[in-house]
């Protein structure tokens, strides 16, 4: 369907009409015999038909629901395509499974927090530290003892994110969570709070999907953000500048769509609040709050920090550069314009609905088109729980994990800078990819009976073929399994090698080679 | 001999003869295979012939304090901030009647006799960050005090000037790529020792150099993709990566398990990456800049005992490499800098030790370097919050680095315009 563009005029909108009205036709003559008093057949083809009318009949386009695009679809939105997914995701239809994957389902009880956290010690010992007297050699010691314990207790927040990761009944929301976490980085180096990243972890998965501004609001009350940005202290004296501008170009409208007016404006709005020592919580002071006028964004007020959050959340920028970083995450590409706009149009009306903005993309003709299939680089996160996924095999030791996702430059909660993590071929360099390839054959272990049930008496060519498809859903090609063949015979197959070793030796294969980098 | 290079480079340009006539070798997979025939053949630790300037980065990482490495021993003011810390003047290796060396440097104080040291004083930035990461990821980066860049200044080099290189212009000694190499275009590559790049048992180069005969027009849209990587379709560019990756390690581990230094290098980490390094400059490698780290000098406390043994590790490590280039005859063609995030408070604190300041010294080696004093010694009485104030901005020196050594334009790479000095 062509785009319509705006502006066009009524030869633009005779063009599409022409296209539309067979459809339109269609459905209203049914309509037009019950009324025909209300719609005289002369009047609808000499009337322009509306700019928003046509896009609805484009919006009506489905895409059609195959096994290669539900593959597709889940690969994208839950790192894992099995075929019991595939087939169950098929039975049920892209309307019952988008319902599924966008589900509420609490699972918190599924993953009770570490001891560390629930037992309170990490903010005993912080008060134990605050307790003595500073430069003293005692609070020295103190101090590194709480710097290690911190330290601990984030690896073992990154192996129970990991778990979640792993194991959630809602795959799609712990992806959001960890789009936030790049999107709102925030980095333990600096924030030196192991309970603070946890919290802002909750924080985005309960709101993550919800809508928008909410979520920011919320962030700006984070205790860890608070301390990476320098929210904390800010006061109407010396109002801090950071967490304003970077919520600005960073968080809600991108470089170049604000002047540095509004960030010194916006800066005033978040003043006035801190955290609590011994609780770690933020608190807000009134006294400290700067409560004059302000002017943001051209909009005069008395502004607060949720008036604030409003206004920006509210910018029709706002809208495009959300969904659009939500889209170049799912996509791996960008999107064109109609898409564009219908995913704008989507957070817009549903008061900046994540959900709804999902819906839309995974609803999209654009998110299924041959052009974005198998072409888009997993990150480093992705590539190790999604390949856990797909072997069914439970999370490893939680330093072997870590140790691996900072080799390839995902380390969670710890973000380079507050820009997040830089996506698609950023991942991949010389280093990286070999990294990846050694990486792959010493953590998985498959188990061949349960990666592929049944193929032990299959021959080369049909195992190759089934071993790829599960392994590369998405982008596995006749090229592909005829160069396993080849290295399985360079290997010396047939030289006593049992079945068994024909599909760890084909398995291997997939996984160190460079396309399986691709989803 | 290694014999398996011969062969790969047989089966490859067997498989073209043997195919399509109208296959061209593409020129990348070409070059990098004659450089490995190269370097297989039998080769003393000469120079290959190649002769591009190289460039070594040290990163000395804490915060080396630089008031005790290039000691103004003749400044009162020096004495009275630091009753405890100070060096006396009896013991330090003097330069000229105001300031000396620290006593453990005498390496350097030798090199800097035979006129093969720099000293560029007083580095820093304005509105100095006295936050490790954030002022590292700031000389990484050669950005403002104010604003996050994404890139490191060497990776932009790198995307700027050697785009049609295929194999890595940057190695590093270390876990992972620093940020300093950081581009667009990734095109470095990190590791602690050689034995790091060991590829994949079923991978390796056979299996990649099969894939690109076997994919036929894989070659083609290879070869064709060098121009433009940024069209490239996502599967060719993996596997350009992997292939570079692989040729790139073999190269290297071909290259250390070839050439030795002919001088003995101390047995520290520092040390062994240099002497690492070394080799891979004999080995006629086309890596333009290395970098490696040395860590430790975060000094709050106790600072005496540990800033000796650092700068003592450092003084012999840099005399070692700067003795094995000359052997090798490759003196004049690296460039090696130091930095550090930051130096040191003026005062010393409580515990025997110095807390994050500013403005530093930073030394500069080679045998093209112009030697001796550069920049100008920071004023002691006019402090910034008890902190050196700076007299050469850091981008300076990476200017003079890129126009001077490297041969590129340094105003697009650092995004800025900044006076180029005379140490190269």
């Amino acid at each position: 369907m062509k785009p319509v563009g705006p502006g066009d005029g009524k030869g633009q909108a005779a063009a599409s009409r022409s296209m539309s009205q067979p459809a339109r036709c269609a459905s209203r003559s049914a309509h037009h015999q019950a009324e025909s008093k209300n719609f005289p057949p002369d009047q609808i083809s000499a009337k322009p038909i509306p700019l928003a009318d046509v896009e609805i009949v484009v919006k009506e386009a489905r895409p059609t629901w195959t096994p290669e695009n539900a593959a597709h679809l889940l690969m994208r939105a839950t790192w894992s395509a099995r075929p019991g997914e595939v087939k169950r995701a098929v039975d049920e239809g892209l309307e019952a499974t988008l319902g599924r994957l966008l589900s509420d389902e609490a699972d918190d009880d599924l993953f009770p927090e570490p001891e560390v956290f629930t037992s309170g010690r990490l903010a005993e010992m912080r008060r134990e530290v605050a307790g003595l007297p500073r430069e003293s050699a005692g609070r020295m010691q103190a101090s590194q003892r709480l710097g290690r314990a911190e330290r601990l207790a984030l690896r073992e927040l990154q192996g129970w994110w990991l778990a979640r990761l792993r194991f959630s009944p809602c795959p799609l929301r712990e992806v959001m969570t960890l789009f936030w976490h790049g999107h709102f980085a925030t980095s333990f180096v600096k924030v030196r709070m192991a309970d603070a990243m946890l919290w802002q972890n909750q924080l985005f998965r309960d709101l993550g999907l919800g809508r928008f501004e909410d979520l920011v609001l919320a962030v700006s009350r984070d205790p860890a953000m608070m301390r990476y940005l320098d929210v904390t202290g800010s006061s109407r004296r010396q109002p801090n500048e950071n967490f304003a501008r970077e919520l600005m170009e960073l968080f809600t409208l991108g470089e170049g769509h604000y002047s540095e007016a509004d960030v010194r404006e916006a800066a005033r709005a978040f003043t006035g609040w801190r955290l609590e020592p011994a609780t770690g919580r933020a608190r807000f002071i009134p006294a400290r709050h700067d409560h004059g006028e302000k002017t943001l964004l051209g909009v005069a007020g008395r502004h607060d920090a949720a008036a604030c959050v409003k206004i920006l959340c509210s910018q029709p920028r706002c809208a495009r550069f959300i969904t659009g970083k939500i889209w170049r995450h799912f996509a791996g590409m960008e999107a064109q314009e109609p898409t564009l706009r219908r995913l704008e149009r989507e957070f817009s009306s549903t008061g900046g609905s994540i959900r709804a903005v999902l819906r839309a993309v995974f609803t999209s003709p654009e998110f299924y088109s041959p052009g974005l299939r198998g072409r888009r680089i997993k990150g480093p996160v992705e590539w190790l729980v999604g390949t856990l996924k797909l072997f069914d095999l439970p999370p490893l030791p939680t330093l072997r994990m870590t140790s691996a996702l900072r080799e390839l430059g995902q380390e969670l909660f710890a973000p380079p800078n507050v820009k997040g993590w830089e996506e698609g071929r950023a991942w991949i360099s010389a280093t990286t990819l070999l990294a990846r390839e050694r990486l792959a054959l010493e953590l998985f272990r498959p188990d061949v009976e349960r990666l592929a049930p049944g193929l032990r008496e299959a021959p080369a060519d049909q195992m190759a073929e089934e071993l790829g498809k599960c392994l590369m859903p998405c982008n596995f090609s006749p090229a592909l399994k005829n160069q396993a063949l080849a290295a399985l015979s360079e290997a010396g197959d047939g030289q006593g090698g049992g079945s068994t070793e024909r599909i760890l030796a084909l398995t291997r294969f997939f996984l160190t080679h460079p396309e399986y980098q691709l989803t | 001999m290694n014999t398996p290079l011969f062969t790969r480079r047989r089966f490859l340009r067997s498989t073209v003869l043997g195919g399509a006539a109208a296959w061209t070798l593409p020129a990348f997979v070409d070059n990098t295979l004659l450089a490995l025939e190269s370097a297989a053949r039998e080769m003393d630790n000469a120079p290959t012939g190649r002769d591009h300037p190289i460039l070594v980065i040290l990163q000395l990482a804490g915060g080396n304090d630089g008031l005790n490495t290039l000691v103004p021993y003749a400044d009162d003011l020096y004495h009275r901030a630091r009753p405890r810390l100070a060096l006396a003047e009896a013991k330090v290796l003097k330069l000229d009647d105001t300031a000396g060396f620290h006593p453990a440097l005498g390496g350097l104080r030798g090199l800097w006799d035979e006129g093969a040291l720099a000293v560029v004083q007083g580095v820093g930035y304005p509105n100095p960050n006295r936050s490790h990461f954030r002022s590292t990821d700031i000389w990484q980066t050669a950005s403002d005090a104010s604003t996050v860049e994404r890139h490191g200044w060497v990776g932009r080099y790198f995307d700027a000037c050697c785009q049609g290189e295929d194999s890595t212009a940057g190695i590093a000694i270390s876990p992972s790529e620093p940020l300093a190499f950081l581009g667009k275009n990734r095109k470095a590559i990190a590791f602690r020792q050689p034995a790091d790049l060991r590829t994949a048992e079923t991978g390796g180069e056979e299996a990649v150099m099969e894939e690109v005969s076997a994919g036929g027009s894989s070659i083609e849209a290879l070869g064709e993709a060098r121009g433009s990587h940024e069209e490239e379709a996502p599967a060719d560019f993996l596997r350009r990566v992997a292939l570079d990756a692989r040729l790139s390690a073999g190269r290297i581990q071909s290259v250390t398990a070839r050439f030795r230094p002919s001088v003995t290098f101390p047995p520290s980490r520092l040390g062994r990456d240099l002497e690492l390094v070394s080799r891979l400059v004999a080995g006629g490698l086309p890596a333009r800049v290395y970098y490696v780290s040395q860590g430790g000098y975060d000094t709050h406390a106790a600072q005496a005992g540990t800033h000796e043994r650092l700068l003592a590790e450092l003084d012999a490590a840099l005399t070692a490499f700067a003795h094995e280039l000359r052997a090798q005859r490759n003196f004049d063609r690296v460039l090696l800098m130091t930095f550090s995030e930051f130096g040191r408070r003026v005062a010393e604190n409580a515990n025997g030790g110095t807390d994050h300041g500013a403005a530093a010294p930073l030394f500069v080696m080679g045998g093209a370097v112009r030697p001796g004093w550069h920049g100008k010694a920071p004023s002691l009485d006019n402090l910034d919050r008890g902190d050196l104030v700076h007299t050469t901005d850091f981008r300076s020196v990476y200017a003079t680095v890129l126009e001077s050594w490297l041969g590129a334009p340094s105003e697009p790479i650092l995004k800025g315009r900044f006076p180029v000095l005379d140490f190269v």
